[in-house]
């Protein structure tokens, strides 16, 4: 017997000394792979000192065009190094959106200087203060990186401290360190670009309208759905919401069964607009023709008061169809007023409404004159592109400000495209590819244009 | 004796065989046409492996929050930099984004990257049973779905 245990225990051993080797082999590249991110995030930061510093010399137009060029890859690849590392998702937030501005900034006094031939004096110390904030950041990034290497800051001692702590600052010097970089950000805010460069969640400056009552809400969720939506159905009030647009939420669920077939709102408390509405039953087999789904959504719009909206792009999957409208004024599309519905194919049923950025953007307008003719317009396209439709269009540049445009629809080379020219200097604004409906495309964020094809 | 355990193992071995087939299931199959390439599919998965329980608005408003940091310029810019962002998902740090996903998470991913957004713009979500950190509760909510409380 005792060989036999003693057999056993020899085995237990070599084989707990295996996985023991095992685990710190791994547990060695992770670290390296850690590593990797933050000497590569080191190498960026001090590129995005060097091109800053280069812009800050130069009077030349080439050298701006280059630089940000090369300011907005180094700034990306920093961001990409910062997430990473592991650290809490989030905490870097405001470096990262430090890292973001500091590309969109340069880019925009790049334009400048190429269009105009010079910058403006706020505009030059701006651009100094952003390189004198990522020369305080290499500082501190070279000071971790003197810190680094002993037992108490390591990433895996970082790792653990972050999953162990429940607090606002785990107990972690490396942590500490790129929370102090973090915190440095609020210091002497440099970059405000509210009007320039807003954040990308937009805030609604058009919602007009009295403030609503819960039980008001009720109300206008029930004259928004059906008569066959709320057959059985219990219309209930479901918390609020304090988002981009603040709401009231309502849902619809069946009387008998429980959680079944539920209806989901979002009212805006100002003005009681319907924001957005998600019908969460399945969808069955198709029945109803393109031509007929596209009625219903048109009827639809007519019924809830949105008039001269036109279709602007189709996308059909998985038993619904998801339709793009945008207000059309004076037969000019503007994007930025869109509306997004989903009809189910089974019964022509609209099933999903979303009119967000509708009510963020809509306004009363005055459409200038084009200062550029359609034809001048039309010269200034790539030879290469062939022209299938043409149109008038306000759309949302780069700098979130409405721009009127011509916006030419073609195809050039195996692509499919929508150009659009500014009306009033002939610049070529803004290019957008189309996806075909079969495939999936990112929503357009900042630029709410999806294109039908 | 021989001839009996031979057939005894034949069977065994066929009975493994048909276990196995039935385990491979075709992650594809619930793609209609061709399989899904690039963000929607490991969008899916990363709505699968944190909200497959809950109820199907909160499962698109989890894609909406992953969708919105990648557009919010301040996380990576990315939708798998952001999901696989070390520490930002349990669900994908211990592994459950190795699941397939399921026909309801590939139709949320599908939502969520035509622009449904239930949580009205969250960037950040937790359970509030299972979270072990205070430092989330300083963020500013938006609202509630199922069991995850919304935040900005």
């Amino acid at each position: 017997m005792p060989p036999l245990l003693g057999l056993t225990l020899a085995l237990s051993l070599l084989w707990g000394y295996g996985q023991f080797k095992a685990r710190q082999d791994l547990e060695t590249r992770l670290d390296l792979q850690y590593q990797q991110a933050f000497y590569s995030l080191n190498w960026h930061m001090e590129s995005l000192q060097n091109e800053t510093a280069k812009i800050l010399a130069s009077n030349s137009p080439e050298r701006f065009h280059d630089s940000s060029g090369i300011i907005w890859r180094e700034a990306n690849s920093a961001s990409d190094s910062i997430g990473q590392l592991p650290l809490r998702a989030g905490s870097m937030a405001k470096t990262g959106n430090f890292l973001t501005q500091t590309s969109a900034f340069t880019n925009f006094i790049a334009d400048r200087k190429i269009s105009t031939g010079k910058i403006s004096n706020s505009q030059w110390q701006t651009m100094n203060k952003i390189h004198n904030k990522i020369k305080s950041i290499n500082t501190e990034l070279k000071k971790i990186q003197s810190n680094l290497g002993d037992n108490s800051t390591n990433w895996r001692t970082l790792e653990s401290a972050i999953a162990r702590s429940t607090d606002q600052i785990p107990q972690s010097v490396l942590y500490k360190s790129f929370d102090g970089i973090e915190k440095q950000m609020d210091k002497n805010k440099i970059l405000d670009f509210a009007e320039q460069f807003p954040d990308p969640m937009v805030t609604p400056k058009h919602l007009t309208g009295t403030k609503i009552s819960r039980a008001q809400a009720l109300r206008i969720a029930r004259n928004f759905l059906e008569p066959s939506q709320l057959k059985n159905k219990v219309v209930r009030n479901n918390g609020q919401g304090n988002g981009t647009i603040a709401t009231f939420g309502v849902e619809a669920v069946d009387r008998s069964v429980r959680g079944r077939g539920k209806i989901h709102l979002d009212i805006s408390k100002r003005g009681g607009n319907v924001l957005w509405m998600l019908n969460e039953r399945p969808v069955g087999a198709v029945s109803l023709s393109k031509d007929k789904v596209e009625a219903r959504a048109r009827q639809f719009l007519k019924r809830h008061g949105y008039e001269s909206m036109a279709l602007t792009s189709t996308v059909p999957y998985d038993g619904v169809t998801i339709f793009s409208f945008v207000y059309s004024q004076d037969n000019v599309l503007i994007y930025p007023d869109m509306i997004k519905l989903a009809v189910a194919r089974d019964n022509g049923e609209v099933t999903q409404f979303d009119a967000g950025n509708y009510l963020v953007f809509h306004h009363d307008r005055t459409l200038p004159k084009p200062k550029v003719s359609f034809s001048q317009a039309r010269a200034k396209l790539n030879p290469h592109l062939v022209v299938e439709q043409e149109k008038l269009s306000l759309i949302l540049n780069e700098e979130r400000k409405e721009t009127f445009c011509y916006e030419f629809r073609g195809r050039v080379g195996n692509e499919n495209v929508v150009v659009f020219i500014n009306a009033e200097t002939g610049n070529e604004e803004f290019i957008q590819t189309v996806t075909k409906p079969s495939e999936n495309s990112l929503r357009t964020g900042t630029f709410p244009q999806e294109i039908q094809w | 004796m021989k001839k009996s355990a031979a057939v005894l193992l034949m069977a065994a071995i066929l009975a493994l065989f048909a276990l196995a087939l039935q385990g491979s299931e075709d992650p594809y199959a619930y793609a209609r046409g061709r399989a899904p390439a690039g963000n929607l599919w490991v969008l899916a998965r990363a709505i699968h492996a944190e909200a497959r329980g809950e109820p199907y608005v909160g499962q698109v408003a989890v894609g909406a929050v992953i969708i919105n940091r990648v557009e919010s310029g301040k996380f990576p810019k990315t939708i798998s930099g952001v999901i696989y962002q070390p520490g930002a998902f349990t669900a994908v740090m211990d592994g459950q984004i190795n699941m397939a996903p399921n026909q309801t998470s590939v139709r949320a991913a599908r939502d969520a990257l035509n622009g449904w957004d239930p949580s009205n713009g969250a960037l950040y979500y937790f359970n509030p049973v299972k979270a072990t950190s205070r430092w989330i509760w300083s963020r500013p909510v938006i609202k509630r779905i199922g069991k995850h409380i919304f935040l900005r």
